[in-house]
């Protein structure tokens, strides 16, 4: 037996071992063994042969090559021959060379997996060199990991958790946490589990490893169904995305988090998380860079040192690679995710109510040639989706006939027929959505949304003023879908059709016997609401306010507490009650939009009502000092009253320049109202204090010079809007001089100078007229322009009632009557509304509806306003119906009312005389017909009208029947005398 | 230095079936007569001293070597269908080599220190100076950036890039516009595609600026690693007040990004932001710096005056 020089075995074993630290394991002096027993070793024989009388440290050194270069087989051989052999030799038995050897062959055996061995060489290493030793992290951890792989997990558990305690702070101690962890998951302990990974997460430990246990516990909270803690997880951690290794894991994870957090109503969190899942190609190139930069580390690593502590980083960063590798071959392999999770990824944006990224990514998946056809069929119809729930009906509406171009036998056409129907209605295309919707209810008669298409075609229908069709459309839903989602709303609109023809009796009779049937349902505010309106519209005032009363008690804080405070203001208007009505206007705010300044307007109308100036100043001017940022629309209109209000506390002088203001600030201002009051109250004030020589630097000397002077500084500083209003103004001035013609040549020169865009509504309206009346077709275009760019505005009327009026003239009797049920929906109480009653009677006539025209008339007979011409006219339109139907005596009655009672309307006056004295005639009462002509021909008042001529002709053909017949009675009696 | 030839170009060569066999591989032009008096023609003046000017070694000769192993000294005359014309001084006169691409092994220039300085300037981010040096060696090369292996060519994208930092936008198209052809890495095209549309943008040519922008975004797609051309279509639009197509621009690489921090996307966000504002909607606004927050993406840091397209090496 000899022995080798220890430094020589020691740094033998270190050189190829590069150990550093671990060295330490092998500081002892090796003994070479002389005799091998070669019939005890299990390896093969050439190789026992080349060991034959091989000395214990050439055994070792053999051991130790074949660990080095990762051989456990043959080191795990090499190892019992050395204890099979030399077990029994003093220097085998030596602590210093069971010190050095027993971690080694523990991990040996624990890489062959020959787990229980290692939990033997582990065991016997701790039991006799116990806590001192430098090898004990080492040994600990792997001890756990053969205890783990025997089943031992308890004492596994247990193992880590010493591993933990007894050298906190170090990668082996991080390490173990993890594995117990595992450990953990396989016992199902997740709650413990989770706790130390997010212990471990908050931790000051290494980045990566911190990461780590993040991701396994994001991944075990996902497997084991705890999805709303993985998505927690997912959402709370700053993921290193561009650089952590295990990219395709988080990306999974956050596809299955994000589809969890859509699929439980968040949207917005779902975005979030399905901002870390890239497309598949993106994935794989980030994964393949992981990949290399793993390798590569590994590579290093491997340079660095081979040690058994080394080896077991080496191994866990083996495994890391491995698994991105594993991921990375699959995620090839599998299918391409992009297309069903961009699905996804859009329905989370259109969830979230942000439209227009939804649309971009639907029309990216649905552009995508490479993406599966089902896939890009789905997205166009959410592109649609996306359009539409941006009111964008144009654009809804040119990608959903895309749609039906590219897949016309999709099972999607009905539902995108039904967008089409949508965008049409969204359009204010009624009639083309109601053809629409025909042809789907008739086409798939049985399809799951026929009920739906039944109630939106009558709601078109509704919203197209035909009230009686819609309220049949209505019936049919609650007829055929007793069990329907929308049969209170069928039933409440049904009833509402009703409200809009102003049957508020029928109306009421419905809304009061739904208010039964909906007492749960999401509805019944709405109903109550309706109902109180019901009961305004009636008059009903006392039983309106304790339904609006009733309503505001109870849904204080619903869509509808705005309107209902408005109409609480307008119901005790109704009343009387005026300061009561201006209490319940000012509880409208701001927040309320357009209803806001219709309060505070209603309250000025209350202020002024009342004749109580100061309070109407200090009202407007409340409003008109809010910050500028704030919502006032109506500024020019709110500083018009308070001038007006001023004038009339008779400080003209304070008035005026608010006027001047108002011109000069507003006077080019295209959306702003009440221009022309104000050009009209300038001047009349701006007379009166000239006359009384009040020196205030507004007033102009001359009026109407002024107004030519301020048109052309208008003109010449290309400010469009106002010089038109200028001239409108200077138009009106002339005409009430009975200067028509001038007036009308001011017109014509705004429709020259002046482009449809820089008209206001007043002025589009005004202009419209006067080229209507002048039979010019521009007309429309400016009526058509009026409604299209003035949506909001009362002058509207105007629009529906020339466009109306110019169908009649063409004949097209019910394009007039649509506009005209326009007017009566959305303009009712504008001037007009007496001339848009009598055409509509005049048009029931011609399309010969005497008793409906009849009907008409006599509600306009009611309205006091209508009082004078109107009514005069109307009274006409009775007698020429009542001759329509055969009533001739009646028809001379209400002749004979306008010309009795109208004197002020001398064409009426003629044309009643002369159509009186032709029933008289046709009735064969010529002396009554001829007394009824001369009466007229004998008033000087009527001589100048057309009518007379028309009266003479029939004086003189009528006196020369009565003369004829006056003779041809004489004859006769002197026969009678002669017989 | 010696610059092997790229190994990518064509194998064809027109040299070869051209010239008699005792004159080789290549066909050459001796001008015995006219050449013989060196007054008469001289030779060239590479290869006189230059005092006081620090690129006068960029000037001298250059030094082909050809697929034979032979090597001439001498200057370019011209490039032109695939042949390099190279003027090699001979006793007094010159011989005036006409080389087909295929047929030269590599091309050795004089000046490394100068391209060495060059990198060394780039690295210190001194942009005038790079400017000036890599102006001097572009002109040393670009004539035979044909035959030079792609780094070469690459190389010179720095000098776009030193335009492009300073602000001078029509030397950076026009050079970008220079390189373009020669350039075969992916990166460097993008990086010069993208400094011909920030240029053009800066300069105001609106109309080029818009069509370079949707070329752009055509190209690059939905997972771009830029914004870039987004943005500068959405500036555009809100420029001339249209904030919707300004928005929807911006949104586009917004929604797209993921995680992934692609450039200008912050400004991308800047931009939604402004114009959902001009378009009222304060919620999408909020929506959307609540977003950038989360996501945590700052400003970069742009020159004072335009955008900085940040380059990857």
């Amino acid at each position: 037996m000899k022995f080798t020089d220890a430094s020589t075995v020691r740094s033998s074993i270190d050189s190829r071992m590069n150990m550093g630290a671990p060295s330490s394991y092998f500081k002892w002096v090796l003994p070479v063994v002389a005799l091998f027993s070669v019939s005890s070793l299990p390896a093969p024989e050439p190789l026992l042969d080349s060991l034959a009388g091989i000395t214990l440290s050439a055994f070792l050194d053999r051991a130790v090559e074949a660990f080095v270069v990762g051989d456990f087989l043959l080191a795990d051989e090499l190892f019992d021959q050395l204890e099979v052999r030399f077990g029994s030799e003093p220097e085998f038995q030596d602590d210093e060379f069971q010190r050095a050897t027993l971690p080694v062959r523990g991990y040996v055996a624990l890489a062959n997996g020959s787990s229980r061995a290692a939990v033997d060489h582990f065991e016997r290493f701790l039991e006799k060199f116990g806590p001192a030793s430098r090898q004990r992290r080492f040994v600990l951890f792997s001890l756990a990991q053969a205890y783990a792989e025997i089943g031992k997990r308890e004492r596994a558990l247990q193992t880590y958790q010493s591993v933990e305690a007894e050298y906190p702070g170090s990668g082996e101690a991080a390490m173990a946490l993890l594995r117990r962890c595992e450990i953990q998951f396989e016992l199902n302990r997740f709650d413990e589990a989770f706790r130390d990974l997010n212990l471990f997460y908050e931790s000051e430990a290494a980045f990566s490893l911190r990461l780590q246990a993040r991701l396994r516990a994001l991944r075990a909270a996902l497997d084991s169904g705890r999805k709303g803690l993985g998505a927690e997880i997912l959402l709370q951690t700053e993921w290193p995305f561009s650089s952590m290794p295990e990219v395709a894991v988080l990306a999974f994870a956050a596809l299955e988090a994000g589809d969890f957090l859509l699929d439980t109503g968040e949207p917005a969190k779902a975005i979030r998380a399905y901002r870390y899942v890239p497309e598949k190609h993106t994935l794989v190139a980030l994964q393949e860079r992981r990949l290399a930069g793993l390798r590569s580390s590994l590579n290093r690593r491997q340079e660095r040192g081979s040690d058994a502590p080394a080896r077991v980083w080496m191994q866990h960063y083996q495994g890391i690679a491995a698994a991105v590798e594993s991921q990375l071959d699959s995620l090839k392999e599998a299918e391409d995710y992009t297309p069903a999770f961009l699905l996804r990824f859009g329905q989370a944006f259109l969830l979230a109510e942000r439209y227009r990224e939804a649309a971009i990514v639907f029309q990216s998946l649905a552009e995508d040639r490479d993406a599966p056809l089902r896939m890009r069929r789905e997205s166009h119809y959410r592109w649609v989706l996306s359009f539409q729930a941006r009111d964008r009906w144009d654009e809804a509406l040119l990608i959903a006939r895309d749609y039906l171009n590219a897949y016309p036998d999709s099972e999607l056409a009905p539902s995108v027929l039904f967008l089409i129907a949508k965008a049409y209605q969204g359009q204010d295309r009624y009639e083309d959505a109601v053809e629409v919707l025909d042809s789907l209810i008739v086409d798939f008669p049985g399809h799951r949304w026929v009920a739906q298409w039944i109630f939106t075609r009558g709601f078109c229908r509704l919203l197209n003023g035909e009230y009686a069709v819609a309220r049949g459309d209505f019936s049919e839903y609650t007829t055929r879908f007793s069990e329907g989602l929308l049969r209170v709303n069928a039933q409440l609109w049904h009833s509402l059709t009703y409200f809009y023809e102003r049957d508020y009796d029928s109306a009421l009779y419905g809304i009061n016997a739904l208010l039964g049937e909906a007492e749960s349902h999401h509805l019944l505010p709405e109903i109550k609401y309706r109902r109180a309106s019901v009961l305004y519209a009636r008059r009903e005032y006392e039983a309106a306010l304790r339904a609006i009363d009733d309503f505001l008690s109870s849904y204080e804080e619903t869509h509808r507490a705005a309107e209902a405070r408005v109409l609480r203001g307008d119901i005790l208007m109704g009343q009387g009650e005026l300061m009561g009505a201006a209490v319940a206007f000012s509880q409208v705010t701001p927040e309320a939009g357009p209803l806001y300044p219709y309060a505070v307007f209603q309250t000025g109308k209350i202020h002024r009502a009342r004749e109580d100036y100061p309070r109407m100043v200090a009202h407007f001017n409340a409003y008109v000092t809010r910050a500028a940022a704030e919502y006032r629309p109506r500024l020019s209109e709110a500083l018009y009253w308070i001038g007006w209000a001023h004038d009339q506390m008779g400080r003209g002088h304070e008035a005026l320049p608010i006027f001047a203001r108002v011109l000069r600030e507003f006077g080019n201002d295209r959306s702003a109202t009440e221009i022309l009051l104000t050009l009209r109250a300038f001047g009349k004030l701006s007379a009166r204090l000239e006359n009384r020589s009040v020196g205030a630097p507004e007033v102009v000397e001359d009026f109407e010079d002024w107004l030519q002077a301020e048109r052309s500084r208008a003109m010449h500083s290309a400010r469009l809007t106002y010089y038109s209003r200028l001239s409108l103004y200077l138009a009106d001035t002339y005409r009430k001089g009975g200067r028509d013609h001038v007036a009308d040549l001011l017109i014509l020169e705004i429709v020259e100078t002046v482009p449809l865009r820089d008209l206001d509504a007043a002025g589009l309206g005004k202009v419209g007229q006067v080229l209507a009346g002048l039979g010019f077709p521009s007309a429309e275009e400016h009526f058509e322009t009026l409604l299209s760019e003035f949506p909001a505005s009362s002058e509207r009327a105007v629009a529906f009632y020339g466009l109306a009026r110019i169908h009649f003239q063409d004949g097209e009797y019910p394009e007039a009557l649509g506009f005209l049920e326009r007017f009566g929906g959305e303009t009712p109480t504008h001037v007009l509304a007496a001339d848009a009653a009598i055409l509509e009677g005049e048009i029931l006539l011609r399309t010969g509806r005497p008793e409906s025209a009849i009907e008409n008339m006599e509600e306009l007979l009611r309205i006091k306003s209508a009082r004078g011409r109107p009514h005069a006219r109307a009274l006409t339109l009775i007698a020429q119906a009542r001759i329509q139907l055969g009533e001739l005596e009646k028809a001379i009655a209400y002749y004979q009312r306008v010309y009795s009672l109208y004197q002020a309307y001398p064409d009426l006056v003629a044309l009643s005389y002369v159509e009186s004295a032709l029933i008289f005639e046709e009735l064969g009462d010529l002396e009554a017909a001829l007394s009824t002509l001369v009466e007229m021909l004998g008033r000087a008042d009527l001589k100048a009208q057309d009518d007379a001529v028309r009266a003479l002709a029939a004086r003189d053909r009528l006196a020369a029947r009565v003369d004829a017949l006056k003779r041809m009675n004489s004859a006769s009696s002197q026969e009678e005398i002669v017989r | 230095m010696t610059i092997p030839k790229s190994r990518n170009e064509s194998a064809s060569s027109r040299c070869g079936a051209v010239i008699p066999s005792y004159l080789g591989w290549c066909r050459f032009v001796l001008l015995p007569v006219l050449f013989l008096v060196g007054t008469t023609l001289p030779k060239t003046s590479a290869q006189e001293p230059h005092s006081g000017d620090p690129f006068a070694e960029l000037r001298n000769p250059i030094t082909v070597t050809d697929v034979m192993g032979r090597v001439l000294t001498g200057s370019v005359l011209r490039v032109a269908h695939r042949v390099v014309h190279l003027r090699v001084p001979v006793g007094v006169g010159e011989v005036i080599y006409e080389l087909g691409f295929d047929a030269i092994e590599s091309v050795n220039f004089p000046g490394a220190e100068i391209r060495q300085h060059a990198e060394d300037l780039h690295r210190d981010e001194r942009w005038p100076e790079v400017i000036s040096v890599l102006r001097a060696l572009l002109k040393q090369r670009r004539e035979l950036f044909p035959i030079l292996p792609r780094e070469e060519p690459s190389f010179f994208v720095r000098l776009v890039e030193a335009y492009h930092l300073t602000g001078a936008a029509v030397e950076a198209i026009a050079h970008a516009r220079l390189l373009l052809p020669y350039l075969k890495l992916a990166r460097d095209r993008r990086y010069l595609e993208d400094v011909i549309l920030v240029a053009h943008y800066e300069l105001n040519l609106i109309q080029e600026a818009r069509q370079l922008a949707t070329v752009w975004t055509v190209a690059r797609g939905r997972y771009s690693s830029s914004a870039l051309g987004w943005l500068i279509l959405a500036k555009l639009a809100l420029n001339e007040g249209e904030a919707e197509p300004a928005l929807v621009n911006c949104l586009y690489p917004i929604v797209f990004s993921g995680h992934l921090r692609v450039p200008f996307l912050f400004d991308c966000y800047d931009v939604a932001i402004k114009a959902s504002r001009t378009l009222g909607e304060e919620q999408r606004a909020r929506i959307l710096e609540e977003e950038l927050a989360f996501r945590a993406i700052y400003a970069p840091e742009h020159r004072e005056d335009g955008l900085t397209i940040p380059r990857t090496e």
